[in-house]
């Protein structure tokens, strides 16, 4: 090589001067690695914040523990906590009492603790010594901050202010900053002595938890001693158990952005076939020159990896910026159907950026891998014959058919069993997105023999070699429509599925929310209704009928649960059963037996007829499974079941919220307006709402957890634009020459501009034609594969014809601007100066 | 006199935990000196003891400890020294106001320690809590004074004294003499007894059963020990100075039979060190003749005893008699250095002057440093007659030194 | 011992396509020496170029054997041909076919380069030859930027610049007019002389084919040494 190996070789240097002139394909093929590596990037790093917040999220509230003492929706007394150390002496153990507050508007996680208990446990160690510890356990309002919580609050110590918590406005002082080694872990949290936060969280005489580190011995010991309305749960399991809800949802969002990346590796494969097919000659000149195959494989692996790489690097650094805005979209849905998070912060992961590069380097590896290979094969100037080529390619077609007709049929073989894994039914996606593709040439020739069989009399000469061309040019048409409908399908696949999904939960609501007036705790989960005011409200003139329901948290075999105890069942119009024993909705009546939410049922393989073990205040009681709901609040499963049932076996009559049927006589906003009066008089903690203000909630708690998908897929309908942009301008600018000669044969400039136009456009809509299919039936994978496995929920199925219609718009509309320039170019420029350049 | 200690409970957040205890440069005065009193009851006079009542917590006062110690054998002849301690400090005077079952007032602290005198080793451990929910207290009837599962209890029904039944536990109105509610003759066991004390740790446990031979013995002027010249710098105080003592002592893990004596100190206070006051030596000692004596020198900032420095010769029928500073001569015959470079005196020369006695008082094992969040020598000791230098007696000793 | 430089012998090579087969050599034999200027003499189609890129190793033969310098180029593998031919051939086209995306110089200086030559010795040769072929002013030009007797002697240039000991020429004043035709030849013949470099010069013009030391017909697939006057 050169003495100076830094300086550029001559075929570098060649190489680099083709990538400048055809600079608008280079920088499209930029801009769709790059988007690709910025969507993989920012998915991946908003996971893993969340990932990591959820981590620390247990972490900081758990801490050194092994095991962890649960009540039941009354909590725990304290003299059980007294009686393990008295009793027992199991010294590594604290108490906590904890409830979510807000402090101007922003949510904490409000931990009441022992100081001493704690400092056995080594756990929430705050600093506190002399008149900052005599203050926070003698003054009635005294709560510690971590240091950065305070600064962000502009709070100093021994400053007032209020928090929200329990409803009402509470004053408080900061007796105590404590520093944090993991500031992001403790920035949402509000400390306090045990006192203080019972009196804050008005929740007298009740622990939420007890937190223990226990050996074995300890274990067994606790075990027999323990009042059996309690429950002793092994902390980490409990962890586990809550983080693998969320791991469904987060490996979702990183196959959403994985399928952008292949969108962009097609686009790599593409724009990196056609450069090879551009340069045709200058690599038979090589040839002739004696340049081996394995220098120019390496010539053109590298030129696109060095594309690559930088594209990566532009798309890790966009996809940082990218991942902030996504980490709070995910947070917040992880917030919404799992956990609440009560760490926030934006975590760079540097494995995130290693792994954004190396997928955006490997993927283009992949990519250009047969291109480069191809190009191997050029051979030399001298016996190059174009039609040969074409006719490789074309013997290739049917080829091509066969081997994608398999991978469709292997993907189908995968999803085909009910249980499968959840990456079982990604590798099916892929192989029939890949099979398909491979298809995809064939089915542009079938197309455009059809089209010039079909209207044949009505195409013009122009015409015809618009549509000839691109079968005569199956090689550099074939893939580029091919990548395209790649690219569209996705739009289409998960645009399907979100909307299917809406429906289906919009239908679900209208079935399950049928009363005309909820009435609630304005806090979720403080206490309820007093027994005075359900009677006053039943009283109300224009009530027909109301039903009460209780909903708590309980521990269940598979962990936390919501249950939701309920009076009458409205002949089951509340509850949309998908399944369920004969006489379902007679058993639940008599408080025969349970329901089962369809996510829980799914995940835990239930159906009707089986059992659940619940922990009840009588210990743990296994419940017959009468029937399985369809539910879309919960992906971690909730349990319904009769009132009467429930106050069997939990000592609590509290009421969570009632809802009131109106008489046919009575407007729904008069029984409304009627209940909010009633309300008013009895303070500010109750809150009154329409069956339509309730859906609206629900609602927009399903649109904020779609936000993210429907931000990637806005990204892939992005990354899907730029592929068609490029890969057709790039086939058109290439034809500059012939259309010069055109030109030169007398052809206008018009009726050339009118060809390039028909040919792009042509190609363009037989890519959004052939992406309807494949979009359909990745939506079908999604909704029936994808998404069951990993929240459990099924949809009815609903293809709007809005996502149709803008998948055909965004690959014409880009197939007509990624004509416009070429044919512009066409049709200006003198052919003589276009036949001159070789 | 063992009051230094009570402020450990609010060092105790400091974040640390109780393995690592930190030198405490603390200053003792603060808390057992004359800052921030108020609303407590001060020891001003001489009160009247009834008992049991007394046993239980005194909460208008700040500081208050229970104090065992004891010197005991196995069958084998392995000796072994035992202390454990509760001690109680409030924050407030008042009771913390809302109705939460963990407002704070009190905190509690406890001490154990086994010291293996053959083996050379000493053990010690320590325990911490707020007082409330029922975590930690001192009450009668039945007498229970507890930190956890560290207890002491008493199972057989509480002794009732005549008038107890008709005056409420605050009452201090009885007009008997404590020393006449007590049998004199030693042979004859209180009824109140025997006590039992439970102590279970990592390292350690004690399950003992005490019997007091002889009835308490009042100190200073008729309980009320002044420590300091300052009015109200003063405790109740009160000891069984000779507990028969016996159970079974588990030091890792195996287990053994013991016997022996225990003293047991009750003392409490709001405050009792001046300013000027930097420690103090304590001894209790028990004679094999029946007879004990219980002496402490307060120390000033120069380290040399100072005039409230006094003691209680109690005779053979649990009759007392002051020892009045005057009357002891001390002197350091060799000191013990801690890994901190303190010096604690561990051999000691004493002269009772009016008995014309002298003893060497010799530590059991040199290093019996509690070593906890607060630091200090507390140990078992022999004594030997210094003429003779024969084995006399045996008892503990006391010595907190502020660096 | 100045042997045979070139010896071709009974050469066969048929094209198919599809069911059709066409037969270009039929036995073709050749010996050429050392510093010979041959002329291939033929009508179009009559399998010239074939010979030419058998000879350099570019196409395969049926059967037959081609040994140049000694070396039997049907057996060396394609890897081995290729580096043979980056060493020791030169080849010039009709129509140039120069590396568009690089200059003149730089057309020139490539075979170096692949040769791994010194950075010092491609720079001294290059501008030696740009002298020689009298276009050391358009240098750093792009083959765009020149006529076609330029790009052509620019394609001479860069045959001839790492010293092969074959010159292989296609019709190299085929798309020339007469004058730079004639121009673009005499270069070829100078610097080939000089060197004592063997070329072969693949032409269907006699007038050309007469400027050589011999000239050999294909016809039929087979080469026979032309012998008196011969009209086309």
């Amino acid at each position: 090589m050169l003495a100076h190996p830094f300086e550029a070789s001559l075929l570098g240097r060649s190489a680099w001067r083709f990538t400048r002139q055809h600079r608008w394909q280079s920088s499209l093929t930029f801009i769709g690695v790059m988007l690709g590596v910025c969507m993989v990037v920012a998915v991946d790093l908003a996971n893993s914040s969340a990932r990591r917040a959820f981590e620390l999220s247990l972490a900081t509230v758990t801490g050194p523990i092994t095991h962890q003492i649960i009540g039941g929706p009354g909590g725990i007394s304290a003299s059980v906590y007294t009686g393990l150390r008295t009793e027992l002496g199991l010294r590594a153990s604290a108490p906590l009492v904890t409830g979510q507050v807000s402090i101007a508007g922003q949510p904490f996680t409000l931990m009441g603790t022992d100081p001493f208990s704690e400092s056995t446990l080594e756990r929430f160690s705050l600093g506190l010594t002399g008149n900052g510890l005599s203050q926070a356990l003698l003054s009635d309002d005294a709560v510690m901050l971590a240091a950065r919580a305070a600064y962000k609050l502009n709070l100093r110590v021994d400053q007032q202010f209020d928090i929200r918590a329990a409803g009402r406005n509470l004053p408080v002082t900061l007796a105590g900053i404590f520093p944090s080694d993991n500031p992001a872990a403790t920035e949402s949290l509000l400390f306090a002595d045990i006192a203080v936060a019972e009196r804050l969280l008005n929740r007298l005489g009740r622990l939420d938890r007890i937190d223990l580190i226990l050996d074995s011995n300890d274990r067994i010991k606790l075990q027999e001693w323990l009042p059996a309305d309690l429950q002793l749960v092994e902390s980490e399991a409990r962890n586990e158990s809550l983080q693998q809800m969320t791991d469904a949802f987060h490996i979702n969002l990183t196959a959403m952005s994985l399928l952008a990346l292949l969108v962009a590796a097609l686009l790599i494969y593409n724009t990196v076939t056609l450069s090879v097919l551009q340069r045709r000659k200058t690599l038979g000149i090589y040839r002739s020159l004696g340049v081996t195959g394995r220098e120019i494989f390496a010539l053109i692996l590298s030129e696109s990896m060095l594309l690559s790489l930088l594209a990566s690097i532009a798309g890790v650094l966009l996809g940082l910026l990218l991942g902030q805005f996504l980490v709070q979209l995910v947070t917040r849905t992880v917030n919404d159907l799992f956990f609440t998070l009560h760490v926030t912060a934006f975590l760079i992961d540097p494995f995130s950026l290693v792994k954004g590069l190396s997928l955006g380097l490997g993927f283009t590896m992949l990519a250009a891998t047969p291109a480069a290979f191809e190009a191997t094969r050029s051979p030399p100037v001298s016996v190059q014959q174009r039609s040969a080529l074409e006719q490789r390619w074309r013997g290739r077609v049917p080829m091509l058919l066969v081997a994608g007709v398999v991978m469709l049929l292997l993907g189908a073989l995968l999803v085909r069993s009910e249980q499968g894994s959840l990456l079982e039914g990604f590798i099916a996606l892929t192989l029939m997105v890949l099979g398909f593709c491979l298809m995809v040439p064939a089915l542009v020739m079938l197309l455009t023999r059809a089209l010039l069989i079909l209207f044949a009399p009505f195409l013009t000469g122009t015409a015809r070699m618009s549509v000839r061309g691109i079968s005569a040019g199956i090689s550099r048409t074939g893939m580029a429509v091919a990548a395209l409908t790649v690219a569209v399908s996705v739009t289409i696949g998960v645009g399907v599925m979100i909307s299917s999904f809406r429906h289906t939960v919009v239908t679900w609501l209208e079935q399950s929310i049928n009363g005309d007036v909820y009435v609630s705790r304005v806090e979720r989960f403080d206490g309820g209704l007093t027994p005075d005011l359900v009677d006053h409200l039943q009283r109300l003139p224009g009530v027909a009928l109301t039903t009460t329901n209780r909903i708590v948290n309980v521990e269940t075999e598979y962990g936390p649960m919501r249950v939701l105890a309920m009076t009458r069942s409205q002949g089951d119009k509340r509850m949309p059963i998908k399944e369920g024993v004969a006489d379902a909705a007679e058993l639940f009546e008599r408080g025969r037996g349970v329901f089962v939410s369809e996510p829980l049922a799914y995940h835990q393989q239930l159906e009707s007829g089986g059992e659940i073990s619940v922990y009840t205040d009588k210990g743990a009681h296994r419940f017959a499974i009468l029937g399985v709901f369809y539910d879309y609040t919960s992906s971690r499963g909730v349990i319904r079941l009769h009132r009467d049932l429930y106050r069997q076996w939990w000592d609590d009559d509290s009421i969570t919220g009632l809802t009131l049927y109106r008489s046919t006589a009575t407007g729904q906003e008069d029984l409304l307006g009627r209940v909010r009066d009633t309300l008013q008089s009895q303070g500010s903690q109750w809150r009154a709402a329409s069956n339509r203000e309730i859906r609206q909630v629900i609602l927009d708690i399903f649109d904020r957890t779609f936000l993210i998908t429907h931000v990637l897929r806005m990204l892939a309908v992005l990354v899907a634009f730029v592929g068609v942009l490029s890969a057709l301008m790039a086939l058109q600018l290439e034809r500059l020459r012939e259309f010069a000669i055109l030109r030169a044969t007398g052809m206008t400039p018009w009726q050339i501009a009118c060809m390039v136009l028909g040919q792009t456009g042509l190609m363009g809509m037989f890519a959004g034609l052939l992406a309807l299919p494949l979009g359909l039936l990745m939506a079908e994978i999604l909704i029936e594969v994808i998404n069951r496995r990993a929240f459990g929920w099924s949809m009815q199925h609903l293809v709007p014809a809005g996502v149709l219609t803008e998948a055909l718009f965004v690959s014409l509309a880009a197939a007509l601007l990624a004509g416009a320039y070429p044919a512009f170019k066409a049709s200006s420029s003198l052919p003589a100066q276009a036949l001159r350049e070789e | 006199m063992r009051a230094a200690r009570l402020l450990m409970p609010i060092l105790l957040l400091t974040a640390c935990s109780e393995r690592a205890a930190e030198p405490v440069a603390l200053n003792l005065t603060d808390i057992l000196g004359g800052s921030d009193v108020e609303g407590f009851e001060r020891a001003y006079q001489p009160r009247e003891f009834h008992f049991p009542k007394d046993h239980a917590a005194h909460p208008g006062f700040r500081n208050e400890w229970w104090y065992f110690t004891g010197n005991v054998a196995d069958p084998q002849g392995s000796r072994y020294g035992y202390q454990v301690t509760f001690f109680r400090t409030a924050i407030s005077p008042m009771a913390r106001s809302g109705e939460s079952s963990w407002a704070v007032r009190d905190l509690w602290m406890a001490h154990a320690a086994v010291t293996d005198i053959n083996g050379r080793r000493h053990h010690a451990s320590q325990r911490f809590s707020r007082a409330n929910p029922g975590l930690a207290g001192a009450s009668i009837n039945p007498l229970r004074v507890w930190l956890d599962d560290w207890q002491l209890t008493a199972n057989a029904p509480d002794f009732q004294d005549s008038d107890s039944q008709n005056s409420d536990p605050g009452s201090t109105s009885s007009q008997k003499g404590p020393q006449n509610q007590y049998p004199q003759n030693t042979d004859s066991p209180i009824k109140e007894f025997p006590w039992h004390l439970n102590i279970r740790d990592e390292d350690f446990s004690l399950q003992l059963s005490l019997i007091a031979l002889k009835a308490p013995v009042l100190h200073g002027d008729q309980g009320l020990s002044q420590k300091s010249t300052t009015r109200g710098n003063a405790s109740y105080y009160y000891s069984y100075s000779r507990l028969d003592t016996a159970g079974q002592l588990c030091l890792q893990g195996s287990c053994t039979a013991v016997a022996g004596l225990s003293w047991f100190d009750r003392e409490w206070s709001t405050s009792s060190l001046d300013a000027e006051q930097s420690g103090w030596d304590w001894f209790s000692l028990q004679f094999d003749s029946g007879e004990e004596l219980m002496y402490y020198q307060l120390l000033d900032l120069a380290g040399q005893a100072d005039s409230n420095s006094s003691g209680s010769w109690i005779d053979r029928q649990g009759r007392r008699r002051a020892v009045a500073r005057s009357e002891i001569e001390l002197e350091v015959l060799s000191e013990w250095q801690s890994q901190a470079g303190q010096l604690y005196p561990v051999r000691w020369r004493m002269d009772y002057l009016p008995d014309a006695k002298s003893w060497v008082v010799q530590a059991a094992v040199q290093d019996q440093l509690m070593d906890l969040a607060i630091r200090y020598w507390e140990g078992a000791v022999e004594v030997y007659d210094t003429q003779s230098m024969r084995l006399v007696g045996r008892g503990y000793l006391e010595m907190t030194r502020s660096m | 011992m100045p042997g045979p430089f070139i010896q071709i012998d009974q050469l066969h090579r048929t094209y198919r396509e599809g069911d059709q087969s066409q037969p270009v050599l039929r036995g073709a034999s050749l010996t050429i020496q050392v510093g010979e200027m041959v002329a291939l003499l033929g009508r179009s189609g009559s399998g010239k170029s074939t010979l030419l890129n058998v000879i350099s190793g570019i196409d395969r033969v049926d059967s037959g054997t081609v040994m140049v310098d000694g070396v039997d180029l049907t057996k060396l593998s394609e890897r081995d041909n290729t580096l043979f031919r980056r060493r020791h051939i030169g080849f010039i086209y009709q129509f140039f076919n120069l590396v568009p995306t690089l200059t003149a110089a730089e057309n020139i200086a490539l075979v170096l380069e692949l040769n791994r030559c010194s950075r010092a010795e491609i720079e001294e040769k290059t501008d030696h030859l740009l002298r020689a072929i009298d276009l050391a002013a358009q240098g750093d030009r792009f083959p765009d930027q020149l006529a076609g007797g330029e790009q052509q002697r620019v394609a001479i240039a860069r045959a001839l610049v790492h010293s092969p000991k074959l010159v292989l020429a296609d019709e190299v004043t085929g798309n020339l007019d007469a004058e730079t035709g004639q121009r673009v030849l005499a270069l070829l013949k100078d610097l080939t002389v000089r060197n004592r470099t063997t070329l072969v010069l693949v032409t269907h013009s006699l007038a050309v084919a007469q400027s050589a030391d011999r000239i050999v017909t294909l016809e039929d697939g087979l080469l026979a040494e032309r012998q008196g006057h011969f009209a086309w």
